[in-house]
């Protein structure tokens, strides 16, 4: 097991390297030109121009910047500094990483508490009225845009009723519209994959030797059904759980809220590389790690992948005992 | 005490095509520690029965229309939810068809056991994993495999495990829905035994679900015979083997192929059994009637007892059956198949220390380890061997779908092994595959044209469609396949039409040599039969050579002239069929043949079990591989693997010690 994970994070390495150098490259190429951006007005002399691109070390060619920053990043941890602001991108990253994750973690905990029951019981109650509402619902949800699902609750819940605060992050009930709608979408993905995992589950062949047992239906589902039933919904589950910390640009924006998304906004607008670059690494990084994790819960679910860590070794182990007991 | 019984039950499926009449006014009964044996074909309602005694058919779309169901005298129609629990698991338990789904992933065989008292007899945790693993011993696996998951057992071993279920409780009635089809002949006749032992010394009663006439002969007591959702011939053993009266059960009878006798010809039933949704009005079973007359297709007939308790369902089953109005096409290629045997030897293929081995994460697979035969032209090789000991990649690297790791082919004296490319291409117009599964190997999104042009298309073989319409039109009359169905799709097709499918598909370049990779295995007997026919028939119009891979032994018998039989990637024997079936010299061969359950009660066999399983092929130690299992074996047999030697003539064998067993 150790040896695996050893072994993921290992591989990881190359892929956090071409995410880098790719990102680098591209917001390079884009058009439009961080000096003139920085400089702020069409009036500036052809000395100042040179001298902010020189300041801004721009004036270096591509291969030779990727190289610095990727060598700052290897060795110092150091992410440069944000053309904008000036301060290290580290230190901005820092203080708005822990809103997003916090808004990520609550709207994604809330999709799970009610899609995955919600989905278990649409699936149970198949071909019922309950079922098709709650079908028809989720497939509205899922295909409705988050900014206008954001918009009308604003209208509706701030301009309208003056019940909830349109923008900003500073009590609880800041909270609420922002954690309902960012976890909307994943609920209706969360309620159709539970619901058709449940359904593939409850036609095996083990689910019928279970009620020919005699349990009771709830037991049927949640002792034998429902550990089988999850091993698909993990994988949604841990991919948004890295998408986390980039934040929602959306609901980010649209709530005035300040974290990772908002600030990857502003740093596309402004030519910002080094912010956008610093977003894309910590995203990246938690993206790799979340999958690490999932593979992990994986083992914990289905046997069948623990025993693949099971090193050969211990297996050969094992089937020595098995002939000694045969015999 | 009756146990059982069952009035008049009438079940249902409402579907979009209709009403399925899946089991229409059946009656049954069943005394304590009796076995029943329900035979019929795919689709007869033997499951659904089954399933509706424990009141588990799945609702919708199943309705238990009407009748009754007692157990112990009380009406299980009439339980209520409750009730139905406290029975299922205690009273009634099921054994399932299929070990390897049956049993669920995720938790552990102990915990599977362990539910039932947990359930049923107010057991603590504890205790009740205690009583798990004694009941696992008694199934005859050792107790601390418990906290094991299912993935790790064999196919044998699951079934075990689920026999352990279902016994937990010391049931009155066990449902049996083919328990042991899913399993190797050796593993089959260990678990018959295991059952039939733990029924008597339970006292339990047994419906025992089967298409299986050989199982039916070893454990049943009484047999009911069903069709089309119908009881159509009900007795004992004696009445049904030795005293048969339905033309049904005289049609299953005549499609088996048998061990001991040599039949040139199968008589399967003809057409299929009629679509439950449209019954044929009067006798379900007229239409493929060979002794039918006007009155069958006008009045259904009822069950009527012919004495001493042996019903059967047929207007003139008491001795005024007639004469077979069977229209049976003699076939001139039997005459010509007698013929060939004249011909002087001619090697078509020849396997030279052919090996194949796969690397996999344990190690290397020695899936083929040195083989070597000769296949004369217009022969038939059967190959021989229970599941994974290599049949079906011999059969793939002769054809160089997996190319070989080692050793030569050689087709009419040219190596083959490995061709490349255009060459290949060009050569494996020669050689032609016929697969196991025809639910799955043909491709569902194309007509039946396309699959039997495509190779013709491929090979660039017809000049114009007008040709290639005409050629694929032959090929379908060559297989017996109706010209309308032409532009169908395969799953509008049933699995002995798909199959005939698959071998007009290999005829299409006209190979001389077909690897036919269990090609009935997958079908009812009464198809079965049918398309082993066309097989021969081909054989002897087109003078093809066979590789037969089965691992039923009747059917290799009945349609090869040699016999190879394989262990664990060797070749353990080979020579002439009736040889093998009358003197067998290795010890692996006579264990297998006494396993196999012979639909007959007047055989008085003594059966050899073989303890154990196969032992792994991958990294096979040095040695005899069947040692582990040979009631013979020696040191010698454990450090040094047999050479194949000719021990009579024409009879190969790899054993050290074939002489001294064999008083040779």
């Amino acid at each position: 097991m150790l040896r695996f994970i050893g072994r993921r994070l290992l591989v990881m390495i190359p892929v956090l390297l071409g995410v880098l150098i790719i990102v680098y490259a591209l917001s390079c190429f884009m058009p439009g030109d961080p000096v003139i951006n920085k400089l702020g007005t069409q009036n500036y002399t052809q000395e100042q121009y040179d001298a902010m691109e020189h300041q801004l070390g721009l004036d270096q060619p591509f291969v030779v910047r990727l190289g610095s920053y990727l060598w700052g990043v290897v060795t110092r941890l150091d992410l440069g500094e944000s053309y904008a602001t000036n301060r290290p991108v580290t230190e901005s990253l820092a203080q708005r990483v822990g809103v997003s994750i916090q808004l990520g973690l609550m709207s994604l905990c809330l999709a799970g508490i009610l899609g995955i029951p919600i989905g278990i019981f649409s699936a149970v109650r198949q071909n019922t009225i309950p079922d098709y509402t709650i079908t028809t619902l989720s497939i509205i949800l899922a295909s409705l845009p988050g900014f206008w699902l954001a918009m009308e609750a604003i209208l509706i819940f701030s301009a309208k009723l003056r019940i909830l605060p349109a923008s900003g992050l500073t009590s609880w009930k800041h909270y609420i519209m922002p954690v309902a709608c960012a976890s909307m979408m994943t609920l209706a993905s969360l309620v159709r994959m539970t619901r058709s995992s449940m359904l593939e589950v409850i036609r095996q062949d083990y689910i019928r030797t279970a009620r020919s047992k005699g349990m009771k239906e709830t037991r049927v589902i949640f002792k034998h059904a429902l550990k089988n039933a999850l091993i698909p919904v993990i994988t949604v589950l841990g991919n948004q759980v890295g998408m986390v910390v980039g934040g929602s640009i959306i609901i980010e924006t649209i709530f005035n809220i300040p974290g990772m998304g908002s600030l990857m906004l502003s740093a596309i607008n402004q030519r910002d590389y080094p912010v956008i670059m610093g977003v894309t690494l910590v995203t990246s990084v938690f993206v790799c790690i979340c999958n690490l994790v999932v593979d992990i819960v994986y083992s914990l679910v289905d046997p069948q992948i623990r025993s693949q860590f099971v090193s050969g070794k211990k297996r050969g182990g094992k089937e020595k005992t098995e002939k000694e007991a045969a015999a | 005490m009756k146990v059982l019984e069952i009035k008049d039950l009438v079940i249902e499926y409402q579907t979009m095509d209709g009403t399925v009449h899946a089991v229409n006014n059946i009656n049954l009964d069943l005394e304590e520690g009796e076995t029943l044996g329900l035979v019929g074909e795919t689709g007869a309602g033997k499951t659904t029965t089954a399933l509706g005694v424990l009141r588990l058919i799945p609702d919708p779309p199943g309705v238990i229309k009407s009748g009754q169901i007692l157990l112990k005298g009380k009406d299980i129609m009439k339980m209520s939810g409750e009730e139905l629990r406290a029975m299922r698991g205690d009273e009634i338990s099921m054994i399932f068809q299929d070990p390897m789904t049956a049993l669920n992933p995720v938790l552990t065989v102990g915990e599977q056991i362990a539910e039932i008292y947990f359930l049923h007899n107010d057991c603590s945790r504890a205790e009740s994993m205690e009583k798990a693993r004694e009941m696992l011993e008694m199934v005859g696996i050792p107790g601390e495999r418990a906290d094991e998951y299912p993935h790790q057992f064999s196919g044998g071993m699951k079934q075990r495990v689920v026999i352990a279920i279902a016994l937990a409780c010391q049931p009155a009635l066990i449902i049996a829905d083919e328990p042991t089809t899913a399993l190797d002949v050796t593993i089959q006749a260990q678990v018959l035994d295991m059952m039939k032992n733990l029924k008597d010394q339970l006292e339990t009663a047994m419906l025992l679900i089967t298409h299986d006439l050989g199982v039916v002969a070893e454990v049943c007591d009484k047999v009911a015979i069903m069709y089309a959702g119908e009881i159509v011939e009900y007795g004992t053993l004696e009445h049904i083997f030795n005293h048969t009266m339905h033309p049904y059960t005289m049609g299953l009878f005549n499609s088996l192929p048998s061990l001991d006798k040599d039949a040139d010809r199968l008589r399967p039933i003809h057409g299929l059994m009629p679509d439950p949704t449209d019954l044929p009005s009067g006798c379900p079973f007229h239409p493929r009637c060979p002794y039918a007359r006007p009155e069958c297709a006008e009045s259904h007939p009822e069950l009527r007892d012919y004495g001493d308790g042996h019903l059967a369902r047929c207007l003139f089953c008491d001795g005024q059956l007639g004469a077979e109005n069977t229209a049976e096409e003699e076939n001139p290629a039997v005459a010509a198949a007698a013929e060939k045997q004249q011909q002087t030897p001619d090697v078509l293929l020849e396997a030279v220390h052919l090996k194949k081995y796969f690397q996999t994460r344990g190690g290397l697979l020695h899936a083929v380890d040195d083989i070597s035969f000769t296949i004369e032209r217009g022969k038939t090789l059967g190959v021989v061997g229970e599941s994974g000991c290599g049949k079906s990649t011999l059969g793939r690297a002769l054809i160089g779908l997996n190319e070989a790791t080692d050793g030569q082919v050689l087709f009419e004296g040219q190596d083959v092994t490995h061709l490349k490319g255009r060459e290949r291409r060009k050569f494996l117009t020669n050689m032609q595959m016929i697969f196991q599964d025809p639910f799955s190997s043909l491709d569902p999104r194309k007509t039946v044209f396309e699959q039997i042009a495509a190779p013709l298309r491929i090979n660039k073989v017809c000049r114009n469609k007008r040709e290639l319409e005409q050629r694929v039109a032959d090929l379908m009359e060559t297989v017996g396949l109706a010209r309308r169905l032409t532009y169908s799709y395969p799953h509008e097709l049933d699995g002995g039409r798909r199959q005939r499918i698959g071998v007009a598909r290999a005829l299409a370049l006209e190979p001389k040599f077909i690897v036919c990779d269990e090609p009935v295995s997958a079908l009812d007997v009464s198809i079965q039969a049918q398309v082993l026919n066309l097989l021969q028939d081909l054989q002897a119009a087109k003078n093809l050579t066979y590789i037969f891979i089965t691992h039923d032994l009747s059917v290799v018998r009945h349609i090869s002239d040699d016999i190879m039989v394989m262990y664990v990637g060797c070749m353990v024997e080979k020579c002439a069929s009736h040889e093998l079936f009358d003197y067998p010299l290795h010890p692996y061969t006579k264990g297998m043949l006494s396993a196999v359950p012979i639909p007959s009660i007047n055989v008085e066999k003594k059966r050899i079990i073989m303890q154990g399983e196969l032992t792994s092929p991958v990294n096979p130690k040095p040695g005899c591989r069947f040692a582990n299992r040979c009631p013979y074996a020696t040191d010698e047999c454990r450090s040094v693997q047999p050479a194949v030697e000719e021990v009579r003539p024409n009879h190969f064998v790899a054993c050290h010690h074939v002489r001294e067993i064999n008083g040779l």
